[in-house]
């Protein structure tokens, strides 16, 4: 999932910028719905939250979990974050966006995971 | 041998911007595209960006400062232009706030040429470069540091055979003078607004080696993107002569009184209170000319439903023998209209046009043009000229029967030729009379005959020689046949001559 997400934000930022990374970033974790407190990690880390601090942030969130809930959470964090950039910038603009995510980051592939 | 440089002209993909440019973008050209906000900056740019970049000439675009990258790309993905696939294939899009806010603007500067660097660019858009100097409160010499900032872009960018545009907000043409000198062409967009109509306008203020067209040009913005309307060129070598083949009216005995029909390229007026029959005499202009297998544009004016237009042109219209423009909007620019009507001509081979009527087009111009309506009608009446169509145009025109007048315009000298139709009064009846009052170069009649309105359209009738006064609207038998009938003139039962 980490590496998804420096996919995406390799794939984003330069476009959006890095706050508007951050920006997108802050309101698919709030939609994942996570406890809020894990997912800003707290005070000191959303003030010092920029694109090249989010990584950390969302591993530290990770590591917080169980195995099984992080995968979870990672996976739907993605969903989120993907759904959510769909609705402001369209499915089309957001598949060709980050197209390179899709075909660079293996976490993208769970479907194999679930086949026996 | 020829060793001058050949600058290409690139198309812009904007309908009517390359005429006004002169004949498209010069190539590696530095460009300013300027206006206050919202006047259609950012859109102009990605319109040309969409229909320039291809993956062998690839675009950049930059995004600075003002509006977030995403809602851009939200909104302008509304317009027909915008080409999802082109996007990280032959467009790219780069955010440059980070560099911008730190308010130096050498690194802004040195992360375009990076980036320009790694992508090779052919086209370089930088959106918006103002906010790069002003976000961050440079104060005193801000101008100069603007200067700079764009010369120094201007020159690498030119070096790195980039045609390159800048997008800036500014709200009048003197704002930044020196920013403006750097460039080689300028762009500038505006709106104005006078009371519920707002009309968009644009002006080529410079454009080095490219004979543009001078003046502001009216636009509009719709889902597929701007729309240029340039003038209409002229050509006065084209004007119809008197020696023209004749076109008939399809009024039977009309043609005989204009001399043998309309010349061929003629404008026509026709000038007539309400109700007298003007749209009957164009519906049966156009019905004619679909009987000779001509094809006709009706550009209509009136402020009507289709419900209640002329049946014949209702059936001319439904057949297809006739292109209907309709235009009821009151924020048309005489350009618009010009651009329309032209285009219609073009497209249906027409030959024969109708204006129904100059009352309902006067109306139709947004309020900003209506001052100028007189030189707009000229130009309209010049343009139709050049496009080797006979016209036929409708004017309303109150009877007064005090005065002969021909249009509310004082434009009648601007046609070819005029008919004009009027009321009169015989016997507790109003009745029609039309008269030929001109056809430039040819003989025509000075017959002020009568004519009726039946279900088969306008039929001729005789001259009323038995009456004199017509154009006072209540005419008096003629002295000599009130005399021989005993009946002194001047003393009728109602005190009036019948």
């Amino acid at each position: 999932m980490i590496t998804a997400w420096h996919a995406i934000d390799d794939a984003l930022t330069p476009v959006v910028g890095s706050r508007g990374l951050v920006a997108l970033y802050l309101r698919a974790l709030h939609l994942t719905a996570v406890d809020p407190a894990l997912a800003e990690g707290g005070e000191p880390a959303r003030l010092a939250l920029n694109a090249a601090t989010t990584p950390a942030l969302l591993q530290a969130l990770i590591a917080r979990q169980s195995p099984a809930d992080a995968a979870a959470t990672g996976a739907t964090f993605l969903q989120v974050f993907h759904g959510l950039l769909s609705s402001l910038v369209g499915p089309s603009l957001t598949e060709r966006l980050l197209r390179a995510v899709r075909t660079s980051s293996p976490s993208n592939a769970p479907s194999q995971d679930k086949l026996p | 041998m020829n060793t001058k440089v050949t600058i290409n002209r690139l198309a812009t993909g904007v309908p009517g911007l390359d005429t006004v440019l002169g004949g498209g973008l010069p190539e590696f050209s530095f460009n300013l595209i300027a206006g206050p906000p919202g006047c259609g900056k950012t859109t102009l740019a990605h319109q040309m960006m969409f229909a320039l970049a291809t993956p062998e000439r690839p675009a950049i675009y930059f995004t600075v400062l003002g509006e977030p990258p995403l809602k851009m790309l939200r909104y302008q993905q509304q317009f027909e232009f915008f080409d999802h696939d082109a996007v990280n294939r032959s467009v790219r899009f780069i955010n440059l706030s980070e560099d911008a806010m730190t308010g130096e603007l050498d690194k802004v500067l040195r992360r375009i040429v990076e980036e320009v660097t790694t992508h090779s660019p052919a086209l370089v858009f930088v959106d918006s470069f103002r906010s790069v100097v002003e976000a961050h409160g440079v104060t005193g010499d801000a101008h100069n540091r603007l200067q700079q900032f764009v010369q120094q872009l201007g020159m690498l960018m030119t070096s790195w055979q980039a045609t390159t545009f800048l997008i800036g907000e500014y709200f009048n043409e003197t704002d930044a003078n020196p920013v403006f000198t750097v460039a080689d062409g300028l762009i500038w967009l505006r709106q104005s607004v006078e009371r519920n109509s707002m009309v968009r306008k644009l002006q080529i203020m410079k454009m080095r080696g490219q004979p543009t067209q001078p003046g502001l040009h009216t636009f509009r913005i719709s889902t597929k993107g701007l729309e240029v309307f340039a003038p209409a060129l002229s050509h006065t070598s084209t004007a119809a002569l008197p020696g023209a083949p004749r076109v008939t009216m399809g009024v039977s005995g009309l043609d005989e009184m204009m001399g043998g029909g309309l010349p061929r390229g003629y404008s026509l007026l026709v000038a007539g209170p309400s109700g007298s029959g003007k749209s009957m005499l164009a519906a049966a202009f156009l019905a004619e000319g679909v009987r000779l297998g001509e094809t006709g544009v009706f550009a209509a004016f009136e402020q009507q439903s289709s419900q209640a237009r002329n049946p014949v042109v209702a059936a001319l219209i439904a057949s297809g023998k006739v292109s209907l423009i309709d235009s009821r909007t009151a924020d048309l620019s005489i350009d618009e209209v010009m651009y329309r009507v032209l285009a219609e001509i073009q497209r249906v081979g027409a030959s024969r046009v109708v204006l129904d009527s100059l009352s309902g087009f006067e109306l139709a111009l947004a309020p900003t043009f209506r001052e100028d309506f007189r030189e707009s009608l000229a130009r309209l009446v010049s343009a139709l000229a050049s496009a080797d169509v006979t016209v036929l145009m409708t004017s309303e025109l109150e009877d007064r029967y005090t005065d002969l007048r021909f249009s509310p315009y004082g434009t009648a000298f601007m046609t070819d030729a005029i008919i004009v139709q009027r009321y009169i009064e015989v016997e507790s009846r109003l009745l029609r009379v039309m008269a030929v009052v001109k056809v430039r170069g040819s003989a025509h009649t000075n017959q002020l005959r009568e004519f009726t309105i039946d279900a088969q359209g306008i039929q001729m009738a005789d001259m009323l020689t038995n009456r004199e006064g017509l154009l006072g609207g209540r005419p008096t038998l003629v002295r000599r046949l009130a005399e021989s009938l005993g009946d002194p003139v001047g003393l009728t039962r109602d005190g009036r001559l019948n």
